[in-house]
């Protein structure tokens, strides 16, 4: 996807990102974190590490590429 | 593992370095204000990332939450969270806040509040009596840790008695730490902070990465790091955590809030102002988000969650405690990365090179430490010189007086910072916030009390001066409910009531969302009913500002 060349498009894609992004806290940091907690606590493992261990770096990591997103996309093109 | 003396060297020579760029920053400063306090505005992309990151990062990211991950277990890698999201408010706030800096040639948070406030004087005070309240306990934090890096170091340190009083290891370390901190801010102001930045940032980044390297081969590799981590007791792999202080909900608030705290407590702010371009700050705010992040999950949390493994903490006698081999006190917690790398890297590397490596990777905690507690130092000196010096005593100061008065306030900061910690070393009954991260979640909740008037100056722009100072007020009274001064100064007795409410709040939700939400409240509401602030005076404001 390239970046949107006018303002409304990328005020559009900015409020976008910014949902996106508080809904990874509230899923990685926030009540998410119930969705996985028996799991995690009898013993589970995703991907061979601990899951909530991998939870949190899978949620960490979205945080991170969305920053990506909106710096590429948005940011950098901001007088 | 006695290291012998090779911790000393790399030490001393990290030591005369520091020394050295104190004295060039100096030598390529004017004798402005601006300059001392903002290295003349024009620092570039390396620069910034670099200090931003380096006061960001301080003795709690290398010894406060790794102790509360080798304490509670996984519960509280959530923290990690928040990294990105102080990534995104660098940007966001600090874009606006560095153009109006510019603009209008603030150079503290209070120059803006008090600006935008119809230049309020009250209000100038309370942001820098927040200033003060985040800055002290953020450097006895940072000195404390000095004394407890210089204890595992050096165990056999002979006492030096000097004027009747005893000095070991951990006070050594404590005024060497302090000292030296003390002496280059002075020299060089800004520029110097902001280039040892440069390089403890570094030394600092890379020892997160390399303790955890050391630590995940140390354990046989990734394969068998992650079957150590699956053997964990159920406590230790999920919420709440072994000492069940940790709820989703209190981790979403500390993401959030203290994440805004930290990026707009007067160093950090002041950083915003130095900056160079919207671009330095663009580029800073995704370094920050994608280098941070990786240093912090794959680096000292990999050793703590190791450690959790080797050596767990156990309940002795209904207290929760580390192992004997980390620490013998509930307050050693801290002490993990340090104790597991003295232990397991000379064995790893051979002793030559693993001791280099573990003084190296000590350096870097040092350089942690050393990097917040001189951003701190200088904020503060800038905040009191300008804010109430300038302001309420001797206006008529010149500028050469009132860079005096600065370093003047550098020294008795220092000086304060190292009495309260020798204070807690010494008597029994100052133990309040022995951990490094209580301490700076205290910290954090008071800086946290800006937030309101931050967000209405930059964005919002409906609040009064009358509003504001009544949230602010509100927001501090009740960060300091939190904290255990009031039981300490009222007695037991008095506070008992209080006590019980801060304590059910403050398992659920963050310190500073607590005071922030009481503070929007009560700014919301007085703001309704008081006179509110020019119109002419508000559209100018956001003119500039959306320019």
């Amino acid at each position: 996807m390239t970046a949107p060349t006018d303002p409304t498009s990328r005020k559009r894609l900015h409020g976008i990102l910014g949902a996106l992004f508080l809904g990874a806290l509230l899923l990685g940091a926030g009540p998410g974190i119930f969705l996985i907690n028996d799991y995690a606590a009898a013993g589970g493992t995703i991907l061979g590490m601990p899951a909530l261990y991998t939870w949190a770096v899978g949620w960490c990591v979205v945080e991170a590429v969305i920053v990506l997103n909106a710096y590429l996309k948005v940011w950098r093109h901001e007088s | 593992m006695d290291l012998g003396r090779t911790p000393l060297v790399v030490l001393a020579l990290y030591m005369v370095m520091l020394l050295v760029l104190g004295v060039m920053g100096y030598l390529r400063s004017k004798t402005s204000e601006q300059d001392y306090y903002l290295a003349g505005r024009g620092q570039g992309v390396l620069v910034t990332v670099f200090t931003i990151m380096a006061t960001f990062f301080s003795s709690a990211a290398m010894m406060g939450i790794p102790g509360l991950i080798y304490r509670d277990g996984t519960a509280f890698l959530f923290f990690a969270l928040n990294l990105p999201v102080s990534g995104a408010v660098i940007y966001l706030l600090g874009s606006r806040i560095r153009k109006m800096g510019q603009r209008r040639g603030y150079v503290t948070p209070a120059d803006m509040i008090a600006d935008y406030y119809g230049g309020s004087r009250a209000l100038r005070l309370l942001v820098a009596l927040v200033g003060f309240l985040y800055v002290i306990p953020y450097i006895v934090m940072q000195i404390k840790a000095g004394g407890y890096l210089a204890q595992r170091l050096f165990p056999d340190a002979e006492i030096v008695t000097l004027l009747g009083r005893e000095f070991g290891a951990f006070e050594l370390g404590t005024i060497a730490l302090s000292v030296l901190t003390m002496l280059y801010v002075l020299v060089g102001g800004m520029r110097s902070v902001a280039w040892t930045d440069v390089i403890q940032g570094f030394l600092l980044l890379t020892g997160m990465l390399v303790a955890g390297l050391a630590t995940i081969v140390a354990l046989g590799g990734v394969g068998a790091y992650f079957e150590e981590l699956t053997k964990l007791p159920a406590a230790a792999r999920s919420m709440p955590g072994v000492s069940g202080a940790w709820s989703p909900w209190k981790l979403l608030t500390i993401c959030i809030f203290a994440s805004l705290a930290t990026m707009i407590q007067p160093g950090q702010w002041m950083r915003f102002y130095a900056a160079k371009s919207a671009q330095t700050l663009r580029r800073s705010a995704l370094i920050f988000a994608l280098v941070l992040p990786g240093c912090f999950l794959f680096g000292v949390m990999v050793v703590a969650l190791g450690a959790h493994a080797i050596y767990p903490p156990a309940m002795v006698d209904g207290v929760l405690m580390p192992h004997p081999s980390i620490g013998t006190a509930a307050s050693e917690f801290d002490q993990v990365v340090v104790a597991m790398l003295q232990e397991h890297v000379p064995l790893l590397l051979g002793a030559t090179l693993g001791t280099i490596a573990v003084a190296v990777i000590l350096v870097s905690v040092m350089a942690a430490s050393m990097s917040t507690a001189d951003s701190n130092l200088h904020a503060l000196s800038a905040v009191l010189t300008r804010d109430v010096y300038d302001r309420f005593v001797r206006p008529q100061a010149s500028e050469r007086e009132r860079a005096w008065f600065g370093r003047g306030v550098i020294v008795v900061a220092t000086l304060l910072s190292l009495w309260l910690v020798g204070l807690g070393q010494t008597n029994a009954d100052f133990q309040p916030l022995a951990l490094i991260a209580s301490l700076m979640f205290v910290a954090i909740g008071f800086s946290c009390q800006l937030l309101p008037l931050a967000l209405d100056c930059l964005f919002l722009r409906k609040g009064t001066p009358t509003g504001a100072i009544a949230g602010m007020i509100s927001g501090i009274l009740v960060v300091f409910l939190f904290t255990p001064f009031p039981t300490l100064i009222f007695g037991q007795d008095v506070t008992a009531t209080w006590s019980g409410i801060t304590g059910t709040l403050g398992r659920l939700f963050d310190v500073g969302f607590c005071g922030f939400v009481v503070n929007a409240t009560v700014f919301a509401i007085v703001s309704r009913f008081t006179e509110k602030l020019p119109p002419d005076h508000v559209a100018e404001f956001a003119r500039e500002m959306d320019a």
